[in-house]
């Protein structure tokens, strides 16, 4: 969106804020009433201490007390649905016909398959949004929060992970770094950040040139793809809610919507849970405590895990312990109530020594320490004034500590050429000579400090008749510090990765500054009621956001970033009733400290490289190079969304279509770039020099004018992805015979990665025993596109006087296909030379590049036709089941086995050789106890 | 190893000198096997009842008779929750594919649950982890599902294994009938942690539908079942560099030449289809003295495998007939008598593909394979037979001795047509066993002794290679095998559980023991060169010892 419609954009919203005191002049007090009541377990008539009450319609949600008590102040008139939820109870959901001051008793089942309403899918809210609850999550059986992701329309099933980092994915097909990085996983309103981590050292950095890069800190780390999600444990969570489409505006520095975790809360028996399948064991305990009726509840749960993902593989175990405690606390008088909320969470791994066979033949050794502390102080004032409904403050903050520790055997082939040890200027040095093999010490520190405050105001004006209006306003700091020494080769000399003359001199990461953003946003709903079966509904939402402490070369510190974003959906009868849903939105997500401020690249070229077996004669003069790999124009990754859906509801039936549109041509990337270069050479000795029993000397060669292009990779806002698609969800009326109701649900994906920036390629050619001396720039447009359409059909067969449920879920894709597209332009439109000129390609040079020119004719790109082919792979299908069976109350035992039955058939892989997929069952185990009730 | 069945066996005898109960029906009916010598324990055992039951168990029609009809009830419990702990060891002669060290743990559960108006809905959970050590020229579990078409590496070493077992029915009546639905799935991960490591990951996959109905007092019962196994097979070396010959092979020592070649690591998957049926009938029981119960069975599985390149190089199919005939005298006094005759007669065929390479894309230099042929030549045969009589007397009520004896009949052959080779083991096990059951208020005792001799019938050993002028595996794959059933031997196998009832529930252990000694043919000697000699576990060319040992102790939960 161009600047100047944002600030229209803003304006509007001004408009609505300062219209507000116009609009509560008619602000007409008949049309809401009070709503009280009480919150019971249907058990034993004790209060439901602390369970969510809201009006979703109306975005109206309150806590109740420790003794169950709940009260709205202005509800509109009408038919309103009323949910409930709590810890360890079934949801519930009450009709209410508001016409004057009402009072309730809502009572609760404690959660059982016994009862016919346990709820084991996943349920969209009014706002498009995606809720698994408890039950559901307890019959997921997750591991990881990826677990859950199966339930979005559009997912398919993947065996999960843990033993390395996995990017999470969002309405694509495959992942992509920047999707990953741009998906804001929250827990209980407080963002999970890494973006305070930073590692910069040539072969763990991403896309660092060296090929013999340390895959296995890469793959497990993740630097600068978001959240890893195996830290977050799913036991301590009570429901999950994942937005896909258009965020509120309350939201930001994301790019590819939500994962909003809600951790749990209140009074519940001890639960033990212990799950074994092929690749984790688990174990958690939690319970919840009434304290006093004073002081509250507190809940505590502790799990560990551990997880292998190939078995064989020593190095792939991860084991994670998790703590959590989370307090809260109602204070209430005539006029406010405050709700009080602290969390504390602790996470570390275990099992820090991360050897097998090869390792130990090595004597190489691998350690990995993490730990997070996580604190978490919310507070939350009910004023139901006239301006104010109710104020929450917000304040998150954690520590991180997180040290990766190698001691790793380096073979060097022949011996390398080394610049002289944390030489920091350009120029000519003398160069030392690697040994053939050596070990290397070293360990990246990370310890990023993170905050997070927000300050939120609600107001909510029931304006003249059906006509509500609510705002939504605050204003947001966040803070990540990294207090780490970064990445630390204890003895420079003897380099981890040497293998290409690539270096960094890595600063501390506590010399680096903090990165610091601040943002304020606002949100205006407007609901319209006609009546109870016409709902029409707008948010318009907008951000400002701004970075502060940036040095002032870079772009970024002079900006106000904005973030429109806007909703609106109109509800329609009774029977049968239809939402048509539109939204419009601009997400951004801003770049990392590793992004801001990557490390010098100092480069080594021997100039003199005169090596002996007698090591009192050898010789080197290297010349070093410094690419400072910053890029002060970095911005933010800007992601434009559009999206469309209808609702359907009618007896049961339940039908949601999405079609969606996304695109962002500004993600991060490494970009490699080429510099030219010329330095002197000496590598032709003098005829009649001898210098085999003596130090050379320069002067005993024959200097030489020497050039190459020499590449290094700098990060840019190059990635693009366009993201397209249709998402639908049936649930079909259950089947009281079969006791079976059916969900189905899937998407067609269309996803293309490439790049906004133009290619260059450099041939990899010497023309006369010389480095080519050309890079071409090419404007082909290249990217990879895939398709998938997908099904997923859950078969939930629930026998409640058995206490049993089954699941048989099959996945059919129907369309899978990958191709590679560019522009087919065989031409570059400009070349650069050795002197770093620039020079279009005009028809001469044409002709040159089609010609037999020994250095134009390179330039030509050439694909054959099949590397165009459109890979498509035929119908595939996968069979799941799950079962769990209840004793009692007191047990739950569950079984799953995944890909029970698959059919992949032979294809032909790019119309050529027959291939197929093979898929291996995956299955486990889990109890689940519940003490004293 | 040796101090750990000493212990067993002192447990054992402390629990046998007092005294036995049906309960263990429950615990035997629903024991699986996880080691080649639990097998072995559960072919030698003379346990008439257990037989039969897992037989009648297997329709699933028959738990809602069992629940309808009290004569066919067999104590007193219905659920169980169990764990046990089993070890077994091999020396001298072995299988090499099977390995000669077995230790296994199991966590059991089972229960069943009727509703008058309904049916009965009953369930199976286990979740057991073991290690089979010293396999040596095979990299698959459950070879002998498979045999001859495995693959091996010829390094070989311990497999660690994880297995997962889940399995629920429901039997109803309709009308007259009594009918049933069950299905089971089994999942095992194996894995081998020194290199080449392996990584199997073995599954089973069944369905079940019975049917019964009763003729005046005359049973009949008939059941199918339908399934489907999977193993995916992986071999790698984590050393960079290190590479090796995977043998691909066909039985008599034979291997793919060109599929067998050098690589860094190797990967295929094999696929089973099985059908089986069985139609059983018993006459009426109540206030008949003779009853008579026959059942036969039928079985057909298709087994092939598929390389990573989609090639099927080969597929066996196996028929298999299991007749039993038991008639059970109940006079009305202190004593009966049974009498079992009983056969299993397996068949199978091995057909092998043909596959020509040819050049699909010629301007990408892109080839692919196609089918040009299959041929017959492996088979198998492989048949056991036994012969029992039993006695039964109750002295006192309450007490129950029985006296037992029979024997045994095995034959395994194998044949490839074309060349000639053959090789056929057969042998006679006459047995005896002494049982006594001691059922009190609060407690139950059982306990049984059983002794055996193994004697050679005749053995043949007729593998000569054609193609001498590479090694092969007859060594290895063919005559290991033979050499470890041309052996005569002793058995012994004592089985004791003890049940303290409470009100509701009882909690009982259970302990069972074999030892087998004897030795190897002396004229089952290998005389040729060793065709790939390796460090790979496996028996000597001479004659050896033929011991072992297996021990299994259970702590059970029932109600």
């Amino acid at each position: 969106m161009p600047h100047n419609t944002s600030i229209i954009f803003f304006s509007i919203c001004l408009f609505f804020l300062l219209s507000v005191p116009c609009l509560s002049a008619t602000n007409d007090t008949k049309s809401t009433y009070q709503v009280k009541g009480t919150v019971l377990s249907a058990s034993d008539g004790e209060p439901a201490s602390f369970a969510m009450v809201s009006i979703g319609e109306f975005d109206l949600k309150t806590i109740c007390d420790i003794d169950g008590h709940f009260l709205f102040a202005k509800v509109p008139a009408g038919m309103r649905q009323i949910q409930v939820s709590c810890l360890g109870y079934s949801p519930k959901e009450q009709s209410v016909n508001v016409e004057k001051d009402t009072e309730l008793i809502i009572k609760l089942s404690v959660t059982s398959v016994a009862l016919p309403e346990f709820e084991v899918m996943a349920k969209r809210t009014k706002h498009d949004k995606i809720v698994v609850n408890e039950a559901a999550l307890e019959y997921i059986q997750p591991t990881s929060l990826a677990d859950v992701l199966l339930l979005l329309p559009g997912n398919v099933y993947k065996e999960n992970d843990m033993s390395s980092f996995g990017q999470i994915s969002s309405r694509q097909v495959g992942s992509d770094a920047n999707t990953s990085l741009g998906i804001a996983v929250m827990t209980d309103g407080a963002p999970i950040v890494n973006d305070g981590m930073r590692t910069q050292l040539v072969g763990i950095t991403d896309n660092s040139t060296s090929y013999s890069g340390d895959s296995e800190i890469r793959s497990r780390t993740g630097m600068n793809q978001g959240v890893d999600m195996r830290y977050i444990s799913t036991d301590h969570i009570q429901s999950v809610e994942f937005t896909r489409g258009i965020s509120s505006a309350r939201y930001g520095n994301l790019s590819s919507g939500m994962i909003q975790v809600n951790s749990k809360y209140g009074v519940t028996p001890l639960r033990v849970r212990v799950k074994a399948d092929l690749k984790n064991k688990l174990a958690y305990v939690g319970k919840g405590f009434r304290l006093s009726e004073k002081a509250g509840t507190l809940h505590v749960g502790s799990d560990f895990l551990h997880s292998i993902d190939d078995i064989r593989e020593e190095m792939d175990k991860f084991s994670r312990i998790t703590a959590q405690v989370y307090y809260n606390n109602q204070i209430k008088t005539a006029d406010y109530q405050l709700h009080l909320d602290a969390k504390l969470n602790q996470t570390i791994t275990v099992n820090k020594m991360k050897k097998d066979e090869m390792t130990y033949q090595y004597d190489e050794s691998y350690k990995a320490d993490y730990s997070r502390t996580n604190l978490l102080l919310k507070s939350s004032l009910t004023l139901n004034r006239t301006w104010i409904d109710e104020i929450e403050f917000m304040l998150s903050s954690d520590l991180v500590f997180d040290k990766i520790s190698r001691h790793k055997f380096v073979i060097t082939s022949g011996g390398g050429a080394l610049n002289m040890p944390l030489a920091k200027e350009e120029g000519e040095h003398e160069g030392m000579f690697l040994p053939s093999m050596y070990y290397s010490d070293f360990y990246i520190d990370n310890i990023p400090v993170n905050l997070f405050t927000q300050l939120h105001t609600a107001s909510r004006f029931q304006l003249s008749g059906p006509l509500s209006l609510h705002f939504q306003y605050g204003l947001e700091y966040r803070r990540s510090k990294n207090r780490g020494d970064g990445a630390v080769i204890k003895d420079e000399t003897h380099p981890p990765f040497p293998q290409d003359n690539s270096y960094m001199r890595p600063r501390p990461n506590w010399q680096i500054p903090a990165l610091s953003i601040g943002a304020a946003y606002l949100q205006a709903d407007l609901l319209y009621g006609i009546d109870d079966y016409n709902l029409f509904k707008i948010s318009l939402g907008g951000r400002a956001t701004h970075m502060f402490n940036l040095p002032d070369n870079y772009a970024l510190s002079k900006l106000v970033l904005t973030e429109p974003r806007v909703n609106a959906s109109y509800t329609f009868g009774q029977g049968l009733k239809n939402t048509f849903r539109i939204g419009y939105g601009v997400e951004n997500k801003l770049p990392t400290l590793d992004y801001l401020y990557p490390e010098k690249l100092y480069k080594d070229f021997y100039m003199l490289n005169a090596f002996t077996n007698k090591e009192e004669y050898r010789r080197l003069i290297t010349y070093t190079n410094i690419f400072d790999m910053a890029n002060t124009d970095i911005r933010e990754n800007k992601n434009r969304k559009i999206e469309a859906g209808w609702d359907l509801e009618y007896k049961g039936l339940d039908i949601s279509v999405t079609a969606f549109y996304e695109k962002t041509k500004s993600g991060f990337e490494y970009f490699t770039v080429y510099n030219p270069l010329t330095y002197t050479l000496y590598s032709t000795v003098k005829p009649g020099a001898d210098i085999s029993n003596r130090i050379p000397q320069k002067e005993d060669y024959l200097p030489e004018q020497y050039s190459l292009f020499t590449s290094s990779s700098r990060v840019m806002n190059s990635s693009k992805v366009i993201k397209k698609g249709v998402e639908y969800r049936i649930i079909f009326p259950r089947i009281a015979p079969l006791y079976t109701t059916i969900e189905l649900n899937g998407a067609f994906y269309k996803t293309n990665y490439g790049s906004s920036l133009p290619e260059y390629y450099y041939p990899d050619k010497r023309v006369a025993n010389k480095p080519y001396p050309y890079v071409g720039i090419y404007d082909t447009d290249p990217q990879n596109e895939y398709r998938r359409l997908n099904t997923n059909i859950w078969f939930n067969t629930h026998i409640p006087k058995c206490k049993l449920i089954f699941t048989n879920f099959i996945q059919l894709v129907w369309i899978a296909s990958e191709q590679y597209k560019d522009s087919r332009t065989k031409y570059p439109y400009a070349y650069i030379d050795f002197s770093g000129t620039a020079h279009p390609v005009g028809t001469s040079e044409i002709e040159k590049i089609n010609s037999d020119d020994i250095i134009f004719r390179q330039l030509k790109k050439t694909i054959l036709p099949i590397g165009y082919a459109r890979n498509s792979k035929p119908v595939s299908l996968l069979w799941n089941i799950k079962a769990t069976k209840e004793f009692n109350k007191y047990a739950k035992l569950s079984f799953f086995v995944n890909g029970i039955l698959d059919i992949h058939p032979k294809y032909l892989s790019g119309g050529k050789t027959t291939e197929r997929d093979w898929t291996d069952p995956y299955f486990g185990v889990e109890l689940f106890l519940n003490f004293s009730l | 190893m040796r101090r750990s069945i000493t212990y067993m066996i002192l447990a054992g005898w402390l629990t046998t000198i007092h005294l036995q109960a049906q309960t263990s029906l429950l615990g035997d009916r629903l024991r699986d096997t996880f080691s080649p010598s639990e097998k072995r324990y559960d072919t030698q055992s003379m346990d008439m009842e257990t037989r039969k039951l897992r037989q009648t168990y297997a329709n699933p029609a028959f738990y809602d008779i069992a629940r309808s009809d009290s004569s066919f009830q067999t104590g007193r419990y219905r659920s169980m929750i169990s764990a046990s702990y089993s070890n077994g060891r091999v020396e001298g002669d072995f299988l090499p594919y099977e390995g000669n060290a077995f230790t296994d743990f199991r966590l059991t559960g089972f229960g069943q649950y009727s509703i008058p108006s309904a049916g009965t809905l009953f369930g199976k959970v286990q979740y057991a982890r073991g290690r089979h050590k010293n396999i040596g020229w095979n990299a698959m579990r459950h070879p002998e599902l498979y045999l001859p078409y495995i693959a091996t590496d010829s390094i070989g070493g311990d497999f660690h294994f994880e297995d997962y077992h889940v399995e629920g029915g429901y039997a109803f009546s309709l009308g007259n009938w009594h009918l049933g639905a069950t299905g089971f799935f089994r999942g095992e991960q194996a894995y081998r942690k020194t290199d080449p490591r392996a990584l199997n990951n073995t599954t089973w996959l069944n369905v079940g539908i019975g049917a019964a109905r009763s003729f005046g007092g005359h049973l009949l019962m008939l059941n199918g079942s339908f399934g489907r196994n999977k193993q995916h097979m992986s071999l790698r070396f984590w050393r960079p560099g290190e590479q090796q010959r995977f043998f691909i092979c066909y039985g008599f020592g034979l291997y793919d030449h060109r599929a067998s070649s050098i690589r860094f690591g190797y990967s295929r998957m094999y696929y089973i289809k099985e059908g089986s049926a069985r139609l059983t009938y018993q006459s009426p029981s109540r206030q008949h003295p003779f009853v008579v119960y026959a059942s036969i069975g039928y079985e057909y599985d298709r087994m092939k495998a598929e390389e990573s390149n989609v090639q099927d190089l080969y597929f066996s199919r196996t028929n298999t007939f299991s007749p039993t005939l038991r008639l059970d005298w109940q006079p009305g006094g202190a004593w009966d008598v049974s009498f079992l005759l009983e056969s299993r007669l397996d068949r199978r065929k091995g057909y092998e593909n043909i596959f020509e390479e040819y050049l699909i894309d010629e301007a990408n230099n892109i080839y692919d394979f196609r089918l040009i042929d299959t041929q017959q030549k492996y088979l198998y045969s492989y048949s056991e037979s036994m012969a029992q009589l039993r006695l039964r007397y109750r002295p006192l009520p309450g007490q129950t001795l029985s006296l037992q004896t029979g024997a045994s009949y095995f034959l395994r052959k194998e044949e490839y047509r074309g060349t000639d080779y053959r090789v056929k083991n057969s042998a006679i096990l006459p047995q005896a066993r002494i049982g006594y059951l001691l059922e009190k208020k609060r407690s139950e005792w059982e306990w049984n002794v059983q002794y055996g001799k193994r004697i050679g019938t005749g053995n043949t050993y007729q593998v000569v290679m054609q193609n001498q002028s590479i090694p092969h595996l007859d060594f290895q794959h063919t005559f290991a095998p033979y050499a470890y059933y041309d052996c005569d031997y002793s058995s012994l196998l004592i089985a004791a559980t003890y049940v303290c009832r409470f009100k509701r529930f009882g909690i009982g252990v259970n302990l069972k023991l074999m030892y087998t000694s004897g030795e190897r043919d002396k004229e089952a000697v290998y005389a040729g060169q060793v065709g790939f000699a390796s460090s790979a576990p496996m028996i000597a060319s001479s004659p050896a010892r033929h011991d072992e040992w297996w021990g299994s102790s259970s702590l059970f939960f029932v109600f």
